[in-house]
């Protein structure tokens, strides 16, 4: 790896290491941010077009607010590295349906992910150090080696969980008989952890099968990943709602956590165990930021509007820093942003009504 | 099968309304409630024009309903029955073939109309064929619904109750699923996906026309690229706010000539901007404008190409897409160069396999070249082939969807000597 790189990587760790469970100041994250920027516009070719692209070069940056965020349509259609592509150790693939349309995230490293990663995972989902046992619906990481979050499960679990974590989707299969049954076996508190669209699958079978479970008091809930336009949406609320009655989780022990291949890092929307007093919103590591920003502007929306949003990723070192996203969100008043979903694919135009709209009235 | 409690009154009132009535009759009451239409006096023009307006501003609603009403005139109905029946009275009575006996034509008892929410004129069109055909109709409106269709038979109403009487909207809630079980044909705009569902309501017997999803362009030759052709073109944009199937969401703009095609789409946008009195884009819109010029953004970098050309003015943004892979639409046009006619038609093949058939082209071209490049587009599948600046002011003739509009609604008897 290059020298500069793996020093980058050093001060990457020690800032993590530092901040774990402490917002910096702004100053030495700003600092950081810009080093990370230069190192990436000299060693990126394509970052280094693009911010060529927006006139903006090398050293004339000074605020971190200012880096150019890659949009994450270029990890579709560009090769995204700060190091030489043949040299990752490391491809996630975003998800979809064919490879001509899904993005890649290339790391020559896995050890900054896996840094950023525990610690904010920590905090939300095991805040009390609590021995959990992790039933896993998600395909485990040896049948999907391209999903970040197969991988990430793979870290937590080999990390966290009490004894083998338990991975009950398996050659595409979900094998939710069995997973019904070992967790009414389980007399200690257990995390499953899923996806909104597995997790309702899984409530779906146990409704249909008139089956109720009560996992142990101190059991909880790793969820995330939405719906991403499947015919089946439900809301969060009525899916925590579900968790609670077939389940017995209540929703405090629910934690939804934000994610995307184009980045490193996670976010949370609440810690297990913690009654929310107020609407969730998601809040990141402190080697991340989020702004929202006006696209009519371009600029950050004034404070309770509905922006894109744009991240900031110090653990992205072999990528870029700042990743320019199709979801909406806005500041949040206490911190971090609420979460409202992707933008919708535009609507087909034609003489035409929704078939919403003609089954609405 | 149930059939609807107020069908059978409906089917009364035709009896007693249209079929009584010569076409000649009909289409003169008819024509007369559209010149009237046409007087910005109108109280309820005006009272249209304020409910369009909050999604049609400025002069947009004013202009749908001239390009409407000026197309329902006596004389126009009159020269458009002409057209598709020959002889118009063959929906009086039986009247001599041109290949000899004699033939009638006979409008269904009962036409559905399952109407559009994008833009306000079908649903008026519709009533107005049904009852030239001397049809009873049901109405189901669109959730979105603009509210032009309840003001004209309110008007007609008032006109000639005698034929208002046999048109019926139904109400909110009400179960038009019966009506498209009892209806002799269904007529519904929709998107492929609506038309799937509301066809799937129909009975096998019963005739369906369905107007489905289709895009328009525009297409202009290097020679003729001018100002005064770019202002035209925004015309036709920003009409209904380009929410129509013929609202052009892409232009193929020839290179070569003395303006350029970079010139042109930013004369375009400005056009647009001038349209649009400077307001500036609504939330969704910006995001879509923002979306697309990152994705041009990111598709220049990988094609090597040029920067990216986007013009902004207002609510609305040109891209120049030198790669021709974007669609337009909600807010964008594409202006997509080409060197040679023969690449954009062949980017239209493309667009028609990726199930975005056309419907209308706005085609400009010196002299014979124009004739030429129509009867490609002819076979490419476009319907219609207009001038720019004339995109939303179809005549009533207009093949919609590449059907007769009247003709292919009626049911035909032919009588040997």
């Amino acid at each position: 790896m290059d020298p500069r790189a793996s020093a980058l990587d050093r001060a990457i760790l020690s800032f993590i290491g530092r901040y774990a469970a402490a917002r910096p100041p702004d100053g030495e994250f700003g600092a950081l941010a810009l080093r990370l920027f230069e190192h990436q516009v000299r060693h990126n070719p394509a970052y280094r077009k693009f911010c060529e692209g927006r006139g903006v070069r090398s050293g004339r940056v000074r605020d971190w607010r200012g880096i150019p965020a890659m949009p994450a349509s270029g990890f579709r259609e560009l090769k995204v590295a700060a190091f030489p592509a043949s040299r990752a150790r490391k491809v996630f693939w975003t998800s979809g349906t064919t490879a001509a349309a899904r993005g890649r995230h290339f790391l020559d490293t896995l050890k900054l992910y896996e840094a950023s990663l525990v610690p904010p995972f920590e905090r939300a989902l095991l805040p009390d150090g609590a021995s959990c046992r992790f039933f896993i619906l998600i395909a485990p990481p040896r049948e999907a080696p391209h999903s970040s979050l197969s991988h990430m499960m793979g870290v937590v679990a080999r990390r966290f969980s009490r004894a083998a974590a338990r991975y009950s989707i398996r050659g595409g299969r979900s094998l939710f008989d069995a997973l019904a049954r070992d967790l009414g076996r389980e007399r200690r508190p257990v995390m499953l952890l899923a996806t909104a669209f597995s997790l309702k699958a899984f409530l779906d079978h146990l409704a249909s099968h008139h089956r109720k479970l009560v996992l142990p008091r101190g059991s909880r809930l790793f969820e995330t990943g939405g719906f991403k336009g499947r015919a089946a949406e439900v809301s969060k609320t009525r899916l925590y709602r579900m968790t609670a009655r077939l389940l017995g989780i209540p929703s405090a022990w629910c934690v939804s956590e934000y994610g995307m291949t184009e980045l490193s890092s996670q976010f949370y929307d609440a810690v297990a165990g913690r009654p929310a007093t107020r609407r969730r919103s998601m809040r990141g590591p402190a080697w991340t930021r989020t702004l929202v920003i006006d696209p009519a502007t371009g600029r950050e929306a004034p404070h309770g509007r509905t922006g894109l949003l744009r991240h900031f990723d110090l653990a992205n070192r072999g990528s870029v820093i700042a990743v320019d996203t199709e979801d909406l969100g806005r500041r949040a008043p206490g911190g971090g942003f609420e979460l409202l979903g992707r933008v919708p694919a535009s609507e087909r135009r034609g003489c035409s009504l929704a078939y919403e709209e003609l089954t609405a009235r | 099968m149930s059939v609807p409690a107020a069908y059978p009154a409906l089917v009364r009132a035709r009896q007693a309304g249209p079929e009584r009535r010569p076409v000649r009759a009909i289409a003169r009451a008819l024509g007369r409630l559209s010149s009237r239409w046409l007087d910005p006096k109108f109280p309820y023009r005006r009272r249209a024009l304020r409910r369009l307006e909050p999604r049609w501003p400025g002069a947009m609603a004013a202009r749908a309903l001239d390009a409407l009403f000026g197309e329902l005139t006596e004389r126009k109905l009159a020269a458009f029955l002409r057209a598709e029946l020959g002889d118009p009275r063959v929906l009086d009575g039986f009247r001599a073939a041109r290949a000899g006996g004699h033939v009638r034509a006979r409008g269904r008892e009962l036409v559905l109309h399952v109407t559009p929410g994008n833009v306000p004129n079908p649903s008026v069109v519709g009533v107005v064929l049904s009852l030239l055909a001397k049809s009873a109709s049901a109405v189901k409106l669109s959730g979105r619904d603009p509210g032009l269709l309840g003001l004209y038979l309110e008007s007609l109403r008032r006109a000639d109750p005698g034929l208002a009487a046999s048109v019926r909207v139904l109400g909110p809630g009400e179960d038009w699923t019966a009506w498209a079980r009892a209806a002799s044909l269904v007529v519904a705009y929709g998107g492929d996906r609506t038309l799937e569902a509301i066809r799937a309501k129909v009975p096998g017997g019963t005739p369906f026309q369905g107007y489905g999803h289709r895009v328009s362009a525009g297409f202009f030759t290097a020679p003729v690229l001018s100002a005064a052709l770019a202002a035209k073109a925004a015309l036709d944009v920003w009409m209904l706010d380009q929410g129509g199937c013929l609202s052009p969401s892409r232009f193929f703009v020839g290179r070569g000539g003395v303006m350029a095609p970079e010139v042109f789409a930013g004369t375009l946008a400005a056009a647009l901007g001038r349209l649009s009195g400077g307001r500036a884009a609504g939330a969704e819109r910006a995001r879509n404008i923002e979306l697309v010029r990152r994705r041009l953004e990111v598709r220049a970098l990988r094609a090597a190409a040029l920067r990216p050309l986007v013009f902004r003015a207002g609510r609305w943004a040109v891209v120049l897409d030198r790669e021709g892979t974007l669609a337009g639409g909600e807010g964008t046009v594409v202006v997509r160069p080409f060197r040679r006619p023969e690449e954009a038609l062949a980017a239209i093949e493309v667009l028609r396999a990726q199930g975005e058939p056309l419907q209308a082209v706005a085609l400009e071209a010196p002299g014979t070249e124009r004739a030429r490049l129509a009867e490609a587009l002819s076979r490419s599948g476009a319907n219609r082939i207009c001038r720019a600046g004339a995109m939303q002011n179809p005549p009533l003739s207009w093949h919609h969807d590449g059907r007769q509009a009247l003709a292919s609604w009626l049911e035909w008897t032919d009588l040997e000597r």
